[in-house]
């Protein structure tokens, strides 16, 4: 993966100082999102009133054919609002994405077939032998991309994933 | 933890294998037993409008920007038990008493994704169990397990076994090991010792996981290795209710044997056909002659009779027609359809060996010459004639 030039918090205030005083309290090994993925499956329980639930709990058995719950949480530890957020995540090997199971509040969904070009469902194509081509299917889907709109606030947490199912 | 919890989003392996044919594998593979899966997500962003150094998750929470600074979420693919058993006949399979013996036949399919062995039981359902192709021959005669013979197959089809009995397997309780997708057929013999026509007797064959390599002696059992997902479990995938129960590690079928002979019905008939007057009809007087006719049917369908033989008496006052020139040959026996179109009795023994000869009261039409009758509508006719003393 191609990176960006290192730009830490420190040389940052540099550039925009003014724009965020808060910036220049972080240290200068840390960036402004701390993220972290999860992976869990879904368990139907019994709640305290007797009636059935549902509740998501660490991958503890996975068995092909079962779906898991790839959770990503974006969480902004600076003290300034920070934007254009696009999380992007592979679809694992040995997994397939399931359709429709996409999630992430005020974000924007893409996928790709080759980690390349991401757009939305309807204008992601598959190239046929006969030359002509067809729509993807959920389950060729290689890689998901949430961009979230708008920016996202100090202490905010952005939750988003998607399940897959193991072959 | 109850069926209720343990669906959660499982999708059953038939679907997955469904998904297979999506991508047009001969046969979808499932996932192996231990294999890590892992998974990195980036996030990319902007402070202000300076784009920043990507971050990358970690199990815990990773705020490190560059390459590689975050670390993979892992979790450890089970191992699940799956397995069909199917049987292979599509009928009542006929068996005679005392007769070659014959099998029933099912297969043995891992569809797990570990290596798995087997052991193997069979069992004779109990009297008024429903006949498990549909009908209406319900079980209602037990052969005895200690003539039911489990055999195996040489190996997997397409890896040593061909799915034919062809006496080359070994006769054993176990599977010792099948790998993820293979399948194995096996036989179970009856040695029929002694039952009515038209007997019916299930037999279910049960499969019951066990740990490859181990002769089908160590049964798989589940473990849970609590909240560690990089710790192998032993998950029963199995769901085969209600023929079978499900999440148990193993699968069965059922299959019939009928237990069958030959039905043979012998009917017999007179015919004058000569007096001494010429009489037009013959009429039945002192001096006549009198064809018998001895039809004999097997009203089976199933079951050929072999090695028959009648033995005759003759009506009173009547005498044995030794020379019938209406007969091929030197024939005073006629036979249709038979090991021969006729015979010679001779008096006393079977002189020349042809299965028929004459005492005083009887005569006898040996094997060797009627020979089978095979499954109905086939019938053979025996017939001689006698005068009227």
């Amino acid at each position: 993966m191609l990176f960006r030039s290192v730009l830490t918090r420190t040389s940052l205030a540099i550039v925009i100082a003014g724009v965020s005083t808060g910036v220049l309290a972080q240290e200068s090994e840390r960036g402004c999102i701390e993220l972290k993925t999860e992976a869990l499956v879904e368990e139907s329980y019994l709640d305290d009133t007797g009636q059935l639930a549902t509740r998501r709990i660490a991958a503890e058995k996975v068995v092909p054919g079962d779906e898991v719950v790839w959770q990503i949480t974006a969480l902004n530890v600076c003290e300034a609002p920070v934007a254009e957020v696009a999380i992007t995540n592979p679809v694992p090997l040995q997994m397939i994405y399931v359709g429709d199971t996409a999630f992430g509040n005020r974000t924007q969904l893409s996928f790709s077939l080759d980690g390349g070009e991401f757009t939305t469902p309807d204008a992601l194509r598959v190239a046929e032998f006969d030359g002509d081509s067809r729509l993807a299917r959920a389950e060729e889907y290689k890689h998901v991309r949430w961009l979230l709109e708008g920016a996202l606030e100090p202490a905010a947490i952005l939750v988003v994933g998607y399940n897959a199912r193991v072959l | 933890m109850t069926n209720l919890f343990r669906t959660g989003l499982r999708a059953s392996l038939a679907s997955l294998l469904l998904i297979g044919g999506i991508f047009n594998t001969a046969q979808a593979q499932l996932t192996p037993a231990d294999t890590t899966i892992v998974n990195r997500a980036t996030v990319d962003y902007s402070v202000g409008t300076v784009p920043q150094t990507a971050i990358e998750s970690s199990p815990t929470g990773n705020s490190t920007p560059g390459f590689d600074e975050g670390a993979d979420t892992e979790f450890l693919v089970d191992q699940v038990v799956d397995l069909t058993v199917g049987v292979i006949d599509t009928s009542a399979v006929p068996a005679t008493p005392g007769g070659a013996q014959e099998w029933v036949s099912f297969t043995v399919t891992n569809t797990g994704n570990e290596d798995q062995g087997y052991f193997l039981v069979v069992t004779e359902e109990a009297d008024a169990s429903a006949d498990p192709f549909g009908g209406a021959n319900g079980d209602n005669y037990d052969i005895g397990l200690a003539n039911l013979t489990i055999y195996v197959d040489e190996g997997p089809l397409g890896s040593g076994g061909n799915g034919i009995y062809d006496g080359g397997e070994a006769a054993q309780t176990f599977i010792d090991m099948l790998i993820p997708g293979e399948t194995i057929t096996v036989f179970v013999l009856a040695d029929i010792q002694s039952a009515n026509s038209l007997d019916y007797a299930n037999i279910n064959f049960e499969a019951q996981t066990a740990v490859a390599g181990t002769s089908g002696a160590t049964l798989e059992s589940e473990t849970s290795n609590g909240a560690n997902t990089l710790l192998l479990d032993v998950v029963f995938g199995d769901e085969d209710a209600p023929q079978g129960t499900d999440y148990d590690g193993a699968a069965d079928g059922t299959s019939q044997f009928a237990i069958v002979t030959a039905e043979l019905q012998v009917t017999k008939s007179a015919e004058v056909i000569s007096d001494p007057f010429s009489g037009s009809p013959p009429v039945a007087v002192p001096g006549a002659i009198v064809e018998y006719t001895i039809l004999i049917e097997n009203l089976s369908t199933t079951t050929a009779a072999d090695g028959i033989a009648i033995t005759d008496p003759f009506p009173a006052n009547t005498t044995f027609e030794t020379i019938v020139a209406d007969y091929a040959g030197s024939d005073n026996v006629q036979i249709t359809s038979g090991a021969t179109a006729g015979c010679i009795a001779e008096s006393g023994t079977d002189g020349n060996g042809d299965g028929c000869f004459f005492t005083a009261t009887d005569l006898i039409v040996g094997a060797a010459a009627i020979g089978s009758v095979a499954v109905s509508p086939d019938t053979v006719t025996v017939q001689f004639r006698v005068v009227i003393d």
